[in-house]
């Protein structure tokens, strides 16, 4: 639905993104992270059709943005960060004036306006102008503006800037029915824990390179080859440290004694987990734990800037 | 070649395309063929006549108008009279018609005094314009020169009353397509202005000068002759106030022009030579006119009655009334309403001749008039038992019923004023332009004054407060208050 | 179709309900009135109302003065305020073409600017309803000519508004653009030659003084003053497309 083929884009010397490939499928949501100035809202406005590339491809539901950038504009809903109305128009007269720019009829129009407004909880403030609104409130004109006309694809940039914890809930319960409903939905965001609940999928954007992109499970196992087991024991006794070091220089791992119950073990080789387990099964040693320690997203966020960066 | 520079090429191309386009266009819509002018008026007056853009359509290639807007009379401005923005604006409206109407054959310079001083001397210097001169038509060859008051016609200042002066009737449209005709046909008439008898110089300014400068105007080229023997090329012949009858020769030469059927007009007033009136009795006697002595005078209408014996009485005031309504040199003067002023005039034949010729009186007096005859004590200006009560002649015009020798129709006006086209010429300047336009064969109907269709506004005190308070302050003062309205309902 | 006139709607309204636009309006009118009043205190305008077109619509300060700066004023906001506050990209990127989104722009400016019009042809009914003889040819002539003058400007000014976000490069850039509309054709149009050919066929009081004013429609001013609209509405297409080809 969402598609970029090696998509770059230079502002003169500065490149702000180098040949990013992405693809965003129907009911899916992909969550666009990096870190400030890694191209993200750039590659979502050239995806809006408002910038060109540099080079690349990128299209919307199969549409070329270069070559069929108003068919592909028909199939997307757009906010941009920092999205602001004329502040003159009350919301209902920006909604009604939205819709009738993305061609429904007149007798469309208010139905369509009342049907986002609903969705999204404006309806009480649709005689106030645009200027009266809070944070919040913008921030759900801008999403109803992007949902009007019900297009396939949304590009969503910062969604939840500005957005207190009651409206962020509501705003990722609002995605969530979107992508339920078979909408492809790209957004960036700088809050991990908002992504690493709703997103299907992460790409992570550094300095207009993308450093990964998957499920936020493929990431982890992905990046960390050296899986970190946590191992507990019921009772203390020193055979459980014999074992370990023993099985250390075979199976390539190192240990760390945390109390005399449990270990932190760090494996160099994934693979080695089944084999370790089944030494500390054969010294029958009573395992209560064997659990392996999973990087959060903040985490793998981390490392991989840090990667970049040495 | 990088996307960005091709991109930026082609950014750049369209936009030269689109200018060079556009000037295209403009060039275009430019030429005459595809250039048109629609006047809205509802008189359709606003531009120019189709006679005279057909005069100019006929004019040869870079011919140039030049219009030269100076308010040069002081007594154009007394009293805030409005002439000069009235003229200058008609005048600036027409030329500009006649650029666009020439079919690009005429280019147009419009003069004044904000012009810049350098720009100024150099179309004065090269147009050779002297003071008076609104207009100047040329061709490469010829110059058609056409004054400030013969655009005009304009009522003076009344100094004892104060009244300003005033624009009556205008021509800048039929004087524009006269000069254009004039250029056009690129061949000028020429006019034997004959001086050798006692008659003024044309260079006098207290002479012929205005009458020689009026033909000038008119499509003629005068010419200062001492008689008819040396008016070889002329097309007509003037004469004005002969002091002595002529000599043998040319009085030979005359009596031949008049049988070629060629064109004169002879002006003889109370003053001039008894022998010379005679001889041209003798010589239009086949005509049907001549000169007969004495001084036309008529009683002057007052509150009083009728007042004679007064040098008043030798001023004629002619009008329509007293004007022909059947020949061509004095229908238009009927038609515009005008009037003319002859000062001291002698009775002029009006008679039956040989039915080769017709004859139209042009001019006439009052029932009341008199001729005058000198008293012992000279004029007294007052009827006496010798003379008699009746109409009088004062100009007669005569032609072949059919064209004759070479299709000449052997015209001939007979004037009985002399000062009429000297010291007089300004208040009869129409009917001498128009019995000459009918001497050189152009039977115009129409001297094209037209009114200038003025619009006084002359509201009481109160109007003037009203339309001032309501334009200044109502105006915008509602839409201040339309605005705060607006931006107090939108932020509720 | 739909989303220009939406795009039109929207434009016309917003200006409107503006607060700068009535301000704009109230100026214009507040200056158009004291020129008015002015040349009704002329003698030789009340003389003979036939030249109060003429003063008005040709060669007064109204041409001058008023008439380049007002409607590059009224354009900032089309593109360098929408710009300058961001509401510019959620347009840009909505499913409309590039030239609907000038030409509806233009067209909502061209319309309120006959509001402007509409003010000043109230002053001649004023007139006309205290007893003033007008020579309606002349002032609906003098008029149009105007108000294709205030088009053009309007065209201008809206390509000036397209290439900044600072609204007074904006507007400044536009009112500067069209005094040189003015003033360089007066300046040489008393050169000979081709120069000053060109120059007269440039010179815009010109049109309005001795064509327009006087009651005559003239076809090439009438071109002139239109197609050279055309071509600043080209050159803000160009302007606005270049946004998304040159990268």
């Amino acid at each position: 639905m969402i598609k970029t083929e090696r998509l770059t884009k230079h502002y003169g010397t500065i490149h702000a993104l180098s040949e990013v490939d992405l693809e965003v499928a129907p009911g899916e949501i992909l969550g666009f992270l990096g870190p400030n100035g890694a191209g993200k809202s750039t590659t979502l406005r050239i995806l809006s059709g408002y910038l060109p590339p540099t080079s690349g491809k990128a299209s919307i539901n199969g549409l070329d943005l270069m070559n069929e950038s108003l068919a592909a504009r028909r199939c997307t809903g757009y906010l941009p960060e920092n999205f602001v109305a004329p502040s003159e128009l009350r919301v209902s007269e920006y909604l009604r004036f939205r819709a009738a720019l993305k061609g429904l009829s007149r007798k469309q129009v208010p139905a369509e306006v009342q049907r986002v407004a609903k969705h999204l909880g404006l309806e009480p403030r649709l005689r106030q102008p645009f200027s009266a609104l809070s944070k919040g409130f913008r921030q759900r004109v801008g999403l109803a503006d992007a949902l009007l006309g019900d297009p396939p694809a949304l590009l969503l940039d910062e969604p939840f800037s500005g957005l207190d914890p009651l409206q962020r809930e509501e705003f990722r319960t609002i995605l969530k029915n979107l992508a339920a409903a078979g909408k492809a939905i790209l957004f960036s965001s700088h809050v991990l824990p908002e992504v690493e609940e709703i997103a299907t999928r992460v790409l992570i954007l550094h300095q207009g390179r993308s450093k990964a992109v998957g499920t936020l499970e493929d990431l982890q196992s992905h990046l960390h080859e050296k899986a970190k087991l946590c191992v507990r024991l019921s009772e203390a006794g020193t055979k459980a440290h014999e074992v370990l070091a023993a099985a250390a220089q075979e199976l390539d791992f190192s240990f760390e004694e945390q109390n005399d119950k449990s270990f932190l073990i760090e494996l160099n080789d994934h693979s080695h987990r089944s084999d370790l387990f089944q030494r500390l099964a054969a010294a029958k040693l009573p395992v209560i734990e064997f659990r392996e320690l999973r990087p959060d997203l903040d985490q793998l966020f981390r490392s991989l800037v840090e990667e970049t960066a040495t | 070649m990088s996307r960005r520079l091709r991109l930026g090429l082609l950014t750049m191309f369209a936009a030269a395309c689109a200018i060079a386009f556009t000037v295209l266009l403009l060039y275009t819509f430019s030429r005459p063929g595809l250039r048109v002018r629609i006047d809205l008026s509802s008189t359709g007056t606003a531009g120019l006549s189709d006679r005279t853009v057909s005069a100019l359509n006929q004019l040869p290639e870079g011919s140039r108008l030049t219009a030269f807007l100076f308010p040069e009379d002081d007594s154009f401005r007394w009293f805030n009279a409005n002439v000069y923005p009235q003229a200058f604006d008609r005048i600036t409206s027409l030329v500009e018609d006649a650029r666009v109407q020439s079919g690009g054959k005429l280019e147009t310079l419009v003069i004044d005094i904000n012009s810049p001083m350098v720009a100024r001397e150099r179309e004065i210097n090269r147009s050779q314009r002297k003071p008076g001169e609104a207009i100047v038509l040329e061709s490469v060859d010829q110059r058609r020169v056409i004054s400030f008051e013969d655009l005009f016609q304009i009522l003076r200042a009344n100094v004892n009353d104060s009244t300003p002066a005033r624009i009556q009737r205008e021509r800048v449209d039929t004087a524009l397509g006269d000069a254009a005709v004039a250029l056009a046909s690129g061949s000028t008439l020429k006019a034997g202005i004959v001086t050798g008898y006692g008659q003024a110089s044309a260079t006098d300014p207290n002479g012929l000068l205005g009458l020689s400068q009026l033909l000038v105007r008119d499509n003629w080229e005068p010419i200062e002759i001492e008689g008819p023997a040396d008016a070889v090329d002329c097309d007509l012949l003037i004469f004005v106030d002969q002091k002595q009858p002529f000599l043998p020769s040319d009085l030979k030469s005359m009596e031949d022009w008049l049988a070629a059927d060629k064109a004169i007009m002879v002006a003889l007033g109370p003053n001039a030579s008894p022998a010379a009136a005679k001889q041209w009795n003798t010589l239009l006697k086949d005509r049907g006119t001549g000169f007969e002595p004495g001084l036309i005078c008529e009683p002057i209408r007052s509150a009083a009655g009728m007042v004679e014996g007064r040098s008043d009485c030798a001023k004629l005031e002619l009008n329509a009334e007293r004007f022909s309504g059947q020949h061509p040199i004095t229908i238009p003067l009927i038609e515009d309403n005008r009037l003319l002023l002859v000062i001291g005039a002698r009775p002029v034949i009006f008679q039956s001749g040989t039915n080769d010729y017709t004859q139209e009186r042009l001019l006439r007096t009052d029932p009341l008039a008199w001729a005058d005859s000198q008293d012992p004590n000279g004029l007294v200006f007052s009827y006496d038992k010798n003379e008699t009560r009746g109409i009088r002649s004062i100009a007669v015009a005569t032609e072949r019923w059919s064209p004759g020798k070479e299709g000449r129709m052997g015209r001939i006006v007979a004037l009985g004023s002399a000062a009429s086209l000297s010291a007089g010429l300004e208040f009869n300047r129409d009917f001498i332009t128009s019995s000459l336009q009918w001497l050189g064969g152009d039977d115009r109907k129409s001297s094209g004054l037209i009114g200038l269709g003025e619009r006084p506004f002359q509201p009481d005190r109160d109007s003037i407060a009203r339309i001032n308070n309501i334009s200044v302050y109502g105006i915008p003062g509602v839409t201040f208050l339309i605005g705060l309205w607006v931006f107090w309902r939108r932020r509720r | 179709m739909r989303a220009f006139v939406a795009l039109w709607k929207r434009e016309v309204f917003s200006m409107l309900v503006s607060p700068f636009a009535f301000v704009l309006l109230g100026v214009w009118f507040l200056l158009n009135g004291m020129l008015f009043v002015v040349a009704l205190s002329t003698q030789q305008v009340m003389a003979d109302l036939r030249l109060l077109p003429p003063f008005l619509f040709g060669s007064g300060m109204l041409v001058w003065l008023l008439l380049p700066a007002f409607p590059p004023l009224l354009c900032i906001r089309l593109f360098a305020e929408e710009h300058r506050v961001g509401t510019l990209e959620p347009l840009l990127t909505a499913p409309i073409r590039d030239f609907a989104v000038v030409l509806a722009k233009y067209l909502a400016a061209c319309v309120f600017f006959l509001l402007f019009w509409g003010g000043v042809l109230l002053l001649f009914l004023l007139l006309h309803w205290h007893g003033g003889n007008l020579d309606w040819a002349r002032v609906l002539g003098g008029m149009l000519g105007a108000i294709l003058v205030s088009f053009l400007f309007l065209a201008t000014g809206l390509w000036a508004s397209s290439w900044s976000s600072n609204l007074v490069l904006g507007a400044g850039g536009g009112a500067a653009l069209n005094y040189l509309l003015l003033f360089v054709p007066a300046l040489f149009e008393l050169n000979e030659g081709p120069l000053g050919s060109v120059a007269r066929s440039m010179h815009l009081p010109n049109f309005l003084d001795r064509g327009f004013s006087a009651g005559l429609l003239d076809s090439y001013a009438l071109v002139y003053l239109l197609g050279l609209s055309a071509l600043f509405l080209f050159l803000t297409w160009m302007r606005l497309v270049s946004r998304r080809w040159v990268p």
